[in-house]
C-alpha cells in the first residue's frame, strides 16, 4: 500500500514517517555509504520540511519497503542550496516542478515491482498537485531505468563522477500519457496511491 | 568548453527521445562520436549477429569489422563483450584486456584486440545496459585515439544511455501510447481476440450483431488498423488485453 504524506512533521503520520527515515537511513548510509548526518537511526535533513511530500509504500506485514521525497523548486532544494553547479542555467525555480530525491527501495524487494508502483505513485502525485514536470540529480543507469518506464528524461548539466558513480542532472515531463505508459509497462491497472494524508489545517484539498 | 560538452550531449538526447526512424539516431550517433575520436559503435544484444532479435543490435562499424567479427564468432570469447555480460558498469576496452591476461584468457579471446587494431580499433568504451530480457545488452564504442579521459568517459556512457533507449524505444514501438477504450470496447476486444465471431460476442453480451461491430469498428479505428484481428494483436503487445498466446 502507498502513502502520500504531506509535511515531514504530519503528526498523523509518526510512525510512517518514522519508518521511512529509517529506511532512508539503512539504503543511503548502511548499505551505499554516503557522507550524510543521520540522527538515532534515522535519516532526514532541511529538506525534510512542512512542505515536503513523500511516497511511502507499506508491505503486507507493514513494514516500510519504498519512499520518495518530493519537493517544490520554488523553494531552497538540494539543486539550489548543493548541486547548483550540475545544472547549466542554474537550477529549476517553479512551483510546477518538483525535485525528486532521497527515492529509495529496500534491499530484500529490489527485483519486484515497488519500482514501477512507486514510479506510477510519483506522476499520480504529481497530476493531483498539478505539477507538470519532476527533476533531479540521478545515476546514469537509475536514469536509464527511468527512461525504460516511459519518462522522456532530459540532461539539464553535464554528468560528474560522485562517490564512485556516474550521475546528472535531469528532467522529465509528468502527465497521462507518462502515466498511462508507466502503468502499461509494469501492467498496473489502477491508482497505485491508495490513502493520501494532508497536513492538518492544509487548506488544500487534493 | 563544458558548454560544448553538454549541448552535445543534450543535442543527442533531444534526437533519441524524438527519433521516428533508426537511422536519425544512426547518422547523429555517428557525427557526435567523430568529435570524441570514435569511429566505430554497436548498441544491442551482446550475442552473435544470427543471433540478434529483430529490430535490435544497430551497427556503425569500421568496413569489414563487422564481417570478420561475425565469421569468427568473436562475441563468444571477447573480453570487452564478457565485461558488460558480467554487470559490472562501464569501462574501457584496455581495462578489459589486462584484466582477461591477469585472468589467463585463451589465446583466442585476447585475439580480438590484436585483430580489432587491424581495423584501427586501439582502444574504447564498453558499457552493460538494462538488457531486453532474457539477452544481455550493451554499447560499445571504439577508434584509433578515442576520448577515454573522466569526461570523455562520462560524455560516452550518458550517449551510450540515450542510444540504446532510443532504438530501444524504435523497436518495440514504444513511443506509441496505448488508446483508451471504453469498458465495453474492451470486453468486445477480448472476446475478438478469442476467435469470437460478432454474433457469437452479441449472445455473450447480450447485444446485437450491429452494436458489436459499431465497438469493433470503433477499436479500429482508435488502433489505426483495418482488421479486428491487428488490434488485438496490438492490444496485446501494449498489455490493453492479455496476450491469447
Amino acid at each position: 500500500m502507498i502513502h502520500l504524506i504531506a509535511g515531514a512533521t504530519n503528526p498523523n503520520c509518526r510512525e510512517l514517517l518514522a519508518g521511512m527515515f529509517r529506511l532512508r537511513h539503512d539504503v543511503f548510509i548502511k548499505e551505499k555509504h554516503w557522507n550524510i548526518k543521520s540522527y538515532n537511526g534515522l535519516e532526514f535533513d532541511q529538506f525534510d520540511t512542512e512542505e515536503t511530500l513523500y511516497l511511502v509504500e507499506l508491505d503486507e506485514a507493514g513494514a516500510v519497503v519504498a519512499t520518495v521525497r518530493m519537493n517544490p523548486t520554488d523553494r531552497p532544494t538540494l539543486f539550489s542550496e548543493v548541486f547548483a553547479d550540475m545544472c547549466h542555467g542554474g537550477p529549476p525555480k517553479c512551483p510546477k516542478t518538483w525535485e525528486l530525491t532521497r527515492g529509495a527501495i529496500a534491499q530484500n524487494v529490489r527485483k519486484s515491482l515497488h519500482f514501477g508502483r512507486i514510479e506510477c505513485a510519483t506522476i499520480e502525485a504529481a497530476l493531483l498537485w498539478g505539477v507538470t514536470k519532476a527533476c533531479g540529480i540521478f545515476g546514469v543507469d537509475l536514469l536509464m531505468k527511468k527512461m525504460r518506464c516511459g519518462l522522456d528524461a532530459k540532461p539539464i548539466g553535464q554528468p560528474r563522477m560522485i562517490d564512485g558513480e556516474s550521475h546528472v542532472a535531469a528532467e522529465f515531463a509528468m502527465n497521462g500519457d507518462v502515466l498511462q505508459r508507466t502503468r502499461t509497462l509494469y501492467r498496473i491497472t489502477g491508482p497505485s496511491i491508495e490513502q493520501i494524508h494532508l497536513m492538518p489545517g492544509a487548506r488544500r484539498a487534493a | 568548453m563544458r558548454r560544448n560538452r553538454f549541448n552535445k550531449v543534450s543535442a543527442f538526447a533531444e534526437i533519441c527521445l524524438k527519433a521516428t526512424r533508426s537511422h536519425d539516431i544512426k547518422s547523429s550517433l555517428t557525427v557526435t562520436l567523430r568529435d570524441a575520436g570514435v569511429t566505430s559503435w554497436y548498441v544491442g544484444p551482446l550475442v552473435h549477429e544470427s543471433d540478434l532479435p529483430v529490430g535490435l543490435g544497430q551497427f556503425g562499424l569500421a568496413p569489414g569489422w563487422q564481417e570478420q567479427y561475425a565469421e569468427a564468432r568473436h562475441c563468444e570469447v571477447d573480453p570487452v563483450f564478457l565485461h558488460a555480460k558480467r554487470r559490472e558498469g562501464p569501462s574501457t576496452w584496455g581495462a578489459c584486456r589486462e584484466r582477461a591476461i591477469r585472468e589467463g584468457a585463451s589465446r583466442r579471446a585476447l585475439q580480438v584486440f590484436d585483430e580489432a587494431e587491424e581495423f584501427d580499433l586501439l582502444d574504447g568504451f564498453i558499457m552493460p545496459t538494462l538488457g531486453t530480457h532474457p539477452l544481455v545488452d550493451g554499447v560499445t564504442f571504439g577508434g584509433l585515439d578515442p576520448d577515454l579521459s573522466t569526461d570523455g568517459l562520462l560524455d560516452m556512457q550518458m550517449i551510450g544511455t540515450y542510444a540504446y533507449e532510443g532504438f530501444r524505444r524504435l523497436a518495440e514501438g514504444f513511443n506509441r501510447v496505448s488508446p483508451y477504450l471504453t469498458p465495453r470496447e474492451l470486453e468486445v476486444l477480448r472476446w475478438s481476440a478469442e476467435g469470437k465471431t460478432a454474433w457469437e460476442i452479441g449472445e455473450i453480451l447480450h447485444i446485437g450483431v450491429r452494436t458489436v461491430r459499431t465497438h469493433q469498428t470503433s477499436i479500429k479505428e482508435k488502433y489505426g488498423v483495418s482488421t479486428i484481428v491487428q488490434a488485438a494483436v496490438r492490444a496485446a503487445l501494449d498489455g490493453t488485453v492479455a496476450a491469447p498466446f
